[in-house]
């Protein structure tokens, strides 16, 4: 072989190693700090962003299994004039490298959201770390106590509805969490209302031994559309939003006839068919909406005939609710607007022009309701004599 | 007479595939998202007929010249000045092409995952690794391209269903939101890319076998499909923010998440985009070479002296890159001129000369 391509070939070998090894990129594992959540918060002409690292000694399995002493969080608050100089105010007192390709979740404030998700998300998204894949959440109380509250049994808040909301929606479903990549899509997308959930802690529901444990609860949500924050509707306000939404796994419903208590059923996957109609330039919306449904709970003297039919009414009645509390902070809750968005664009660009606003109280025409019984749980009392 | 080359048709199409998917998979597509977001998708579909149509063009320009090399065909049987015509606009887009591709590539790592390696070495190893195979020819070339081109595409089908979780399809509509004028930039951006299997034509007297009239429409179809499968998918995960996105296809793979404990595997797309830029660029440098030398030995100098020229121009702070990026939106405007401008002139004398020599005769 030509010695100089032998020293051709070994210099390529060389330079491929020594470069391309990561030896400028590379860093120990064991160094970095990983951020799990941020928060965003606006007061006095000054960003807040809010870091939470958690001990991985309550993470990651162990041989000598779980952890005896309770999982540890810390919190971090960075100030800055922009957004990117908050962050970067966190870098003061980090130690080490901080990581924040691993958040899975976002908190805002309302302070935060009335200042316009636009400049958190653009400082946020434009660095090269971040993904889309968080959950998003509002809140009306401290971040340091929320990012502080830990799970059951020692365990981090990685596993709280903060970081992992599934689970627990389809338990009980009744507002949806809503990922950080859909919330952003929703928000620039016309006609569409974002129903961001709000997070509270609860200190009342459970103890630990004797003592108070706080716990993370979902007590509402922020109704954001047009990019502005439209206002905040507690979790009893809205109670009709679950059989608005596809996505319900399980609601429970009482079905209470006057001051009569006669059992309880739960509910499953809601199905929507919109029907609009142009009356008088604006849309008028039929909605047929049906339902599956269990009996979880039967008083002795309920029967399954008159249950389903007071269901009807009360689902009705919800949906109504709910729609009501919306149109009082102008916001169109159940996305009336953006159906017609989707299914009459001419329409909706002629209102659009007009620049009335597109839902009012004589838009929802007419709900109709369809309740199927799938079974009774596993009691065999189905059918009263 | 059979034409004489070293590479087979499948062979040429993975070349084509690779070299042509990567920027329509990657390059291309913020610009239709910003061009015509919602309507992208569409615009793409509505041009494909015309590109299918159109590939007719070249296929006949391949039969009536036998697939022997175009220069020589045209210094031959017409004015030599006139294989100038071709060579100067080519050598520009050839250029163009790789340092486009070179610069994106380049810049895509240094703000995604290795923000701290210095540029000159990144750039450097695939540089050299590109020339080394143009040096090495076409056929080396075709055959890194059959080898990278199966994986390439597996991880592809890999991230589009995992990510099927996040796509909402309804983001797709409504649909002709946008002004006339966008939507028909975006289809001629669209078309930009899938008529550049127009260098099939420059290729011909390195394929082994016959062009069949179907076999350049199923290759078009196929890199319609690979611009429109990125597109869609970024729409119906993005949405409006899909605009604002610089590499939309690279941030779908950050996305994939299956199970609680599997996710962060965007490294994969850089073995996807990797082995695109490595085939594109080695494929320009070699046709450029292809076009201007005659002897082996001006052959590796016309490709050391493009490379160096590429790497200077990358490296450089000269061109910033908001410039990049208005470069990049002529880039493509310009392509579609050149090579449309020169499909139709080409067929036009490839359609007469025979005629007339054979009347002559």
């Amino acid at each position: 072989m030509n010695p100089i391509r032998v020293i051709g070939i070994i210099a390529a070998a060389m330079l491929a190693m020594f470069s391309l090894t990561g030896c400028w990129d590379s860093y120990d594992v064991e160094k970095n700090r990983y951020v799990t959540a941020m928060g965003f918060d606006y007061a006095d002409h000054q960003y807040a962003v809010y870091a939470q690292m958690i001990d991985f000694a309550n993470v990651a399995k162990q041989e000598k299994g779980k952890s005896d002493s309770p999982a540890v969080s810390f919190i971090g608050k960075g100030q800055g004039l922009t957004v990117n100089l908050a962050a970067n105010n966190l870098y003061l007192t980090s130690q080490q490298r901080i990581l924040w390709s691993h958040i899975t979740s976002i908190v805002m404030t309302e302070a935060a959201l009335k200042e316009g998700v636009k400049e958190f998300e653009d400082a946020y998204d434009r660095f090269h770390d971040t993904r889309y894949t968080q959950w998003v959440y509002g809140t009306w109380e401290n971040i340091e106590s929320m990012f502080s509250t830990p799970d059951f049994f020692n365990m981090s808040s990685l596993t709280s509805i903060l970081h992992e909301p599934t689970s627990n929606y389809k338990q009980r479903s009744w507002i949806e969490p809503i990922s950080w990549l859909h919330f952003l899509a929703d928000i620039l997308e016309p006609g569409k209302t974002v129903i961001l959930p709000t997070l509270s802690v609860n200190q009342k529901q459970w103890k630990k031994n004797r003592d108070p444990e706080p716990k993370l609860q979902i007590n509402g949500a922020f109704i954001i559309s047009g990019k502005v924050l439209k206002g905040w509707l507690s979790y009893d306000q809205l109670i009709g939003l679950r059989w608005m939404n596809p996505a319900t796994k399980r609601t429970p419903l009482p079905i209470v006839d006057g001051d009569q208590m006669l059992g309880v059923l739960s509910v499953e996957s809601p199905s929507l068919k919109i029907a609009e109609t142009f009356g008088r330039g604006m849309p008028r919306y039929k909605i047929t909406l049906s339902v599956k449904g269990n009996v979880v709970e039967m008083k002795d003297d309920a029967n399954v005939e008159r249950m389903t039919q007071i269901a009807k009414t009360l689902i009705q009645k919800e949906v109504r609710e709910t729609f009501a509390h919306a149109l009082a902070l102008n916001a169109d809750i159940y996305q009336l607007d953006y159906h017609t968005y989707l299914h009459h664009y001419g329409m909706w660009k002629q209102l659009e022009k007009e620049g009335t606003i597109h839902v009012n109280e004589q838009s929802l025409e007419s709900i109709d309701v369809k309740i199927k019984l799938m079974h009774s749980g596993i009691l065999r009392d189905f059918v009263k004599e | 007479m059979l034409p004489k080359g070293s590479i087979s048709i499948l062979q040429a199409f993975m070349l084509l595939i690779m070299a042509i998917g990567l920027d329509n998979h990657v390059t291309i597509i913020p610009l239709l998202l910003h061009t015509a977001n919602k309507d992208s998708w569409i615009s793409v579909i509505l041009v494909l007929p015309f590109c299918l149509l159109w590939t007719l063009i070249p296929y006949w320009i391949a039969k009536k010249t036998r697939q022997t090399n175009i220069l020589k065909w045209l210094r031959t049987h017409t004015h030599p000045a006139l294989a100038l015509l071709l060579i100067l606009p080519f050598l520009f887009f050839f250029l163009m092409n790789a340092f486009v591709t070179f610069k994106e590539v380049i810049l895509w790592t240094k703000v995604s995952f290795l923000p701290e390696t210095p540029i000159l070495a990144t750039a450097l190893s695939l540089l050299a690794l590109c020339v080394y195979s143009a040096f090495k020819g076409i056929r080396s070339i075709a055959i890194c391209a059959g080898i990278l081109l199966p994986f390439v595409w597996v991880l592809g089908y890999f991230v589009m269903t995992a990510n099927i979780e996040f796509k909402r399809y309804t983001l797709l509509f409504p649909l002709f939101t946008n002004s006339f004028s966008s939507i028909a930039a975006c289809m001629m951006y669209a078309a930009s890319s899938f008529i550049e299997v127009f260098v099939l034509v420059l290729l011909q007297h390195h394929i082994r076998s016959k062009f069949k009239w179907y076999h350049i429409m199923i290759l078009v179809l196929i890199i319609s499909g690979l611009t429109i499968g990125p597109l869609t998918g970024a729409i119906a995960t993005f949405g409006y923010k899909s605009d604002q996105i610089r590499y939309p296809a690279f941030e779908q793979w950050r996305l994939v998440r299956i199970g609680d404990y599997f996710s962060h595997v965007d490294f994969l797309s850089i073995y996807q985009w990797l082995s695109g830029a490595f085939i594109r660029i080695s494929l320009m440098l070699y046709l450029v070479a292809d076009l201007i030398s005659k002897s082996n030995r001006s052959r590796q100098y016309s490709i050391a002296i493009s490379a160096g020229i590429l790497l200077l121009l990358a490296i450089m702070p000269i061109i910033s890159d908001m410039l990049y990026l208005r470069i990049v939106k002529w880039y493509y405007i310009c392509a579609f001129a050149i090579i449309l401008f020169s499909s139709f002139w080409l067929l036009f004398t490839v359609l007469w000369i025979p005629s007339k020599k054979r009347a002559g005769a």
